[in-house]
């Protein structure tokens, strides 16, 4: 059930994934870039801690989909970039043409008799 | 708690993940607590951000499953489990309630291992553990096995340990 305009839990896991993937196919980028990116381009809609991206990282990297890579910058702390592997393109293609083909069928069945 | 003591924290809770692995993820979480805190914000403000070990075990232990020092170890505990299992070995009847108490442990811990590091793991320890007791029946005193009937209900109890970890659900 939607409580005060908070994406549900069970909706969050799927679209999770599509979106760092959306977010990794502008560029290689940080865990606290993407959560930041995130918040931003859903104008807070879809907030997500640390607990939840990192090992959503981690579970992509070892599914191929991303590759990481630890780079110093101006003798700051390490920092792990990720980015998309040619599987993890190919992913982000298929789950965009999903989540189209999914909005299209919802906006179908909610539409007519919706207040 | 300050930032160190988070992931001292962090790093006791992922234990038994692959060192490197551990180390990895704990300075990914020390790279965005040093971000956040050389931008100005306050550790009391960026904790309520971060996972709770708890939490973070859970998910990288389904994502890595245990390192293979962990698993050796628990391995090697039912190796020592199943050699005072047996009744011909002297020293059991002193244990505990004897053989078929420390058989019963090692049965539960056998199923233990096989629900928490795999089947593969589970059965490697429960088919080291069954030739382990075969092996011993056969070295100790195989002719007081025979007269006992002993060889027969250890082979038996044996085939039952092999047997465990079937029973246990699928894991990494």
């Amino acid at each position: 059930m939607v409580r005060g305009g908070k994406l549900p839990r069970e909706l969050k896991k799927g679209v999770i994934e599509l979106g760092i993937l959306a977010v990794l196919a502008r560029g290689r980028r940080y865990g606290w870039q993407i959560i930041k990116e995130l918040d931003t381009l859903s104008n807070g809609f879809l907030k997500i801690k640390e607990g939840t991206l990192y090992p959503a990282l981690h579970r992509m990297e070892d599914r191929g989909l991303v590759k990481s890579e630890w780079v110093i910058e101006g003798g700051n702390v390490p920092r792990k970039y990720y980015h998309l592997t040619e599987r993890g393109r190919e992913a982000y293609r298929e789950g965009k043409m999903i989540w189209r083909k999914l909005e299209e069928c919802m906006h179908r069945i909610m539409g007519e008799g919706d207040e | 708690m300050n930032e160190e003591e988070y992931l001292k924290r962090i790093r006791r809770a992922l234990w038994s993940i692959d060192r490197r692995k551990r180390e990895e993820i704990v300075l990914e979480l020390k790279s965005e607590i040093d971000e956040r805190l050389s931008s100005g914000e306050k550790f009391e403000k960026i904790i309520l951000d971060l996972p709770q070990p708890e939490e973070l075990r859970r998910e990288y232990e389904e994502i890595y499953g245990s390192s293979m020092m962990v698993k050796s170890l628990f391995v090697i505990f039912a190796l020592v489990l199943s050699i005072f299992s047996l009744p011909v070995i002297p020293f059991t009847s002193c244990l505990f309630y004897g053989a078929p108490a420390i058989l019963a442990i090692l049965a539960i811990f056998l199923f233990y291992i096989s629900s928490h590091f795999g089947m593969s793991t589970g059965f490697l320890a429960s088919s080291l553990s069954a030739s382990l007791r075969f092996v011993l029946i056969y070295l100790t005193s195989l002719s007081i096995s025979l007269e006992n009937g002993t060889v027969i209900s250890e082979g038996i109890t044996s085939l039952i340990i092999l047997l465990i970890p079937l029973l246990a659900k699928k894991r990494k």
